[in-house]
């Protein structure tokens, strides 16, 4: 196992090394100027020409593209990301500042996927082609429907200012108390939880019902054991699997969703400065968030591969 | 089965503590019982509170109330604000007395409290000498050693700026350049003051989230004492989400709103919308260094094709968000004149018959063209609703005639790059909505490379313009600029679009923000808000 986890772990350094230059690439690529941005972006600024030069060069925008992605390399090798063009601070500790209030947005939008994924998708499986079955696939096709941000928009309209429950953006300040803190959570996490939600549910779904056909499954139904039992213990442990294989590789999912909630709800994360950033083409920043979101997200792939080996102990990770 | 029994109370539990936590939505904080908290919705970000090197309007908002600067404008006019009066000895030479009450911010890593440091003379000096040294990098270096020679202190209480030539906005550059302590830029390093902003203003810094919320508190020892306790400046970047915001009282202005969000927030009891002061000027532009918009002629049948008045009546369905503008000057401003509406026409036929003597005949397709070039572009709009539909009209109208237009938005910072290289043909854009404008927009030497590009070079515009920014007299230099707009309208290098008034949703709770502006001070000489 741990010769695996090494393995794997080596192999995401080619991965981060591409990942790394097709972000070189295109922000290359893309139009827009962040020096006059820097100092000309507002409708009553004029630029002059020999700021404009000096600050390309402080920038190193004025060496040629190759010399600028070894620089970037080594640097980032050494620890070092860069700084923001914008505002000079260090690209790591601004993202990892970012990083909490990211993962507390996820993690809840995968906890609220799950706790409406799972019981639906197994209701489904056990009444197959009840009217609860086509309630959860109505649902399931709604949600995976359902645009990001249109649906954020009406969660506000309606929770926020029809009802008048829950606040319509930021995030709570704990030191308000949990219940602050929630209610601020709900509905960010809500509007990128659900399209997550539909997905497991049809998931889980058609899992269940292809481990209910299994051999064991009947054995368990003969050897008398209550249906609970054989549901929950027998059944939906196996079928879990490919779940938790989707949960896994979605979870970079809700990370790119997030950019879009984060925005709508004014939720302080990596989603938000990644927007920021993109659109004052503050290179460093853009470069080291997704630099490091990229590798937030093999680790993730990594822990799930691990978590197999733990639902399924047939899964073993042996030296071949 | 005992596994699954706990996991079904852990959900109820949590399930409880979600039901529970749906109340009515409250404030952003929960202010104490007789707390005065002013919270405001800002679109912008806020990516640094560096005195020196701020760059956002959302950077700006926050530094007015924590600094001050010099003089401050406020309704279009003036007032002294860490000075008390400044006088002209000659046209070069601007004297500052400074006040006498103005103190650093205490309770921080720099002051103490009780520490009672004056601002002086020599504080006003170090601050400018910082800024005007090119090794600082300052922001505004290039533009203040353009205007400045020297910064002297007369006294403890006097500063001298001598300028290079005599210059009229002398007062709106200085404006801009809050003054800083060195003292606590030494003490706390570049990294720490970028984010610890310390000024002398009616509000010190308290607290900064990032993408999240600035707080300040009231500055007790301010000469004037603000009714406010605390200010929030929470970040919204959905103008839409603000909206709602301030209809749930979560926040009490809404510091832009959209067109779409006006009518639902003036129906609400107890909110209001406010227009800024003067509009923000909005235009179609031409790449005159472009072959096609060469010939004046061609310029004015486009002018004469597009039935502005229309194109503005369908995008501003609601009254007051924009008037029609004659001109390149904002209503309201130095230089204005309604005068300039006689230069524009509607007038389909003689569009058309401008056309044909410049040479443009209809091909075989119906578009016009010339010695085999056919009349053929795009037309770039930024992507704010509103330009987006003026390209769209405007491109419909000029199809009307044979000219072959495609309107295309775009993203702001492609946008920015393609006029300042000149990978434009038309164009839509806007600003130079300040009492300078035409120095930014059209002066050849500041237009090249900037946001209003439009490679047009005409040396008596740029004579008029500098003409005018040495002219102290206001009255003689509102002659000199309404000359230089008038080069603009009669010359047609924009298709002079509207004047457009940003609507801001406010509270009736709260008083004295009236005219709004965020730049000025909440407390100051000409206001101090408060909420009822």
């Amino acid at each position: 196992m741990r010769i695996y986890i090494v393995k794997r772990l080596l192999q995401a350094v080619p991965t981060l090394l591409v990942i790394s230059f097709l972000i070189f690439s295109i922000l290359y690529l893309t139009p827009g100027d962040p020096v006059l941005l820097m100092i000309g972006s507002s409708e009553t600024d004029s630029v002059d020409p020999a700021v404009y030069e000096a600050v390309r060069r402080d920038l190193g925008l004025d060496k040629p593209f190759f010399v600028r992605y070894v620089d970037y390399i080594g640097n980032a090798v050494r620890g070092n990301l860069g700084r923001s063009y914008l505002t000079n601070k260090e690209v790591f500790p601004t993202v990892m500042a970012r990083m909490p209030a990211t993962l507390q947005l996820t993690l809840t939008a995968l906890l609220v996927a799950v706790l409406i994924a799972i019981p639906l998708g197994v209701l489904a499986a056990l009444k197959q082609g009840s009217i609860w079955d086509n309630i959860a696939t109505f649902m399931a096709t709604i949600g995976v429907s359902l645009p990001r941000f249109w649906f954020g928009i009406i969660l506000i309209i309606f929770f926020s200012l029809r009802l008048k429950w829950l606040p319509s953006f930021g995030i709570g300040d704990p030191s308000r108390g949990i219940v602050v803190v929630l209610k601020h959570l709900l509905l960010p996490a809500l509007a990128l939880g659900t399209s997550l939600a539909a997905m497991l549910t049809r998931m889980t779904r058609s899992s269940m019902i292809d481990v209910l056909n299994q051999d064991y499954v009947r054995v368990a139904r003969a050897k008398g054991l209550k249906e609970r039992i054989v549901v929950y213990i027998h059944a939906l442990k196996n079928a879990l699997i490919p779940v938790v294989t989707v949960l896994g590789t979605q979870f970079g999912a809700l990370l790119g969703g997030a950019v879009v909630t984060e925005t709508i709800f004014a939720w302080p994360g990596v989603g938000r400065l990644a927007v920021n950033s993109i659109a004052r083409r503050d290179f460093p920043m853009i470069q080291g968030n997704t630099l490091i979101i990229c590798t937030g997200f093999i680790l993730v792939n990594l822990i799930v591969d691990i978590l197999y080996g733990v639902l399924d102990p047939r899964i073993t990770y042996k030296k071949k | 089965m005992k596994k699954f029994g706990k996991l079904t109370t852990l959900l109820l539990i949590m399930l409880l503590v979600i039901f529970t936590a749906c109340q009515n939505t409250e404030p952003v904080d929960d202010p104490a019982p007789s707390e005065k908290v002013l919270t405001l919705g800002t679109p912008y970000t806020i990516d640094t509170l560096n005195p020196y090197k701020y760059s956002s309007d959302g950077d700006r908002y926050v530094l007015s109330q924590v600094m001050e600067s010099l003089v401050e404008a406020d309704g279009g006019k003036y007032f002294p604000l860490l000075a008390t009066s400044w006088s002209n000895p000659d046209e070069k030479t601007w004297d500052f007395k400074i006040r006498e009450d103005a103190f650093w911010h205490e309770g921080n890593e720099v002051y103490e409290i009780g520490a009672n440091v004056q601002l002086k003379a020599q504080d006003v000096k170090d601050c400018f000498d910082f800024v005007l040294d090119p090794a600082n990098k300052a922001r505004r270096q290039a533009e203040l050693a353009n205007i400045i020679e020297k910064v002297e202190v007369i006294d403890d209480f006097t500063v001298r700026f001598t300028t290079l030539e005599p210059h009229a906005y002398f007062l709106q550059n200085i404006n801009r350049q809050p003054i800083f302590s060195l003292q606590a830029l030494e003490v706390l390093g570049e990294d720490n003051f970028s984010f610890y902003p310390i000024g002398t203003g009616a509000f010190k810094f308290s607290e900064y989230k990032p993408d999240d919320k600035v707080v300040l508190l009231k500055n007790d020892s301010y000469p004037i004492t603000p009714h406010l306790d605390k200010v929030i400046f929470s970040i919204i970047p959905d103008k839409s989400v603000a909206a709602i915001a301030l209809q749930t009282n979560e926040i009490d202005v809404a510091m832009q709103l959209l067109p779409t969000d006006v009518q639902a927030v003036r129906a609400v009891e107890g909110l209001t919308t406010l227009s800024n002061t003067s509009g923000w000027y909005r235009y179609v532009a031409f790449n005159v260094s472009n072959p096609l918009f060469e010939d004046k002629r061609v310029r004015e049948a486009f002018s004469l094709a597009v039935n502005m008045d229309e194109a503005v009546d369908s995008i501003f369905d609601i009254e007051g968000l924009a008037v029609r503008a004659p001109g390149p000057v904002p209503k309201g401003l130095p230089g204005y004149t309604d005068a300039w509406f006689d230069l524009w026409e509607y007038n389909v036929e003689a569009a058309k018959n401008l056309l044909s003597e410049a040479g443009w005949v209809a091909g075989s397709d119906g578009i016009l063209e010339k010695d085999g070039v056919k009349m053929s572009f795009v037309l770039k709009t930024p992507n704010d609703t509103n330009r987006s539909k003026l390209g769209v009209i405007v491109a419909t109208q000029l199809k009307a005639i044979g000219i072959d237009c495609t309107p295309q938005t775009q993203e702001w910072a492609t946008h920015l790059e393609d006029i300042r290289t000149g990978n434009v043909e038309m164009f839509i854009m806007g600003g130079g909505s300040t009492i300078d404008g035409l120095n930014y927009m059209f002066h050849s030497k500041n237009a090249e490379g900037g946001a209003h590009n439009t490679h047009y070079k005409n040396s008596e515009l740029d004579n008029l313009i500098e003409q005018a920014t040495r002219t102290v007299d206001s009255e003689a230099r509102e002659v000199i600029w309404e000359q230089a707009a008038r080069i603009i309208v009669e010359e047609k290098v924009h298709i002079s679009a509207y004047y457009e008034y940003v609507q801001i949703g406010i509270n009736e709770r709260v008083v004295d923000y009236n005219p709004p502006n965020v730049w000025v001070a909440l407390t100051s000489p000409t206001r101090n808000v408060n909420v009822k």
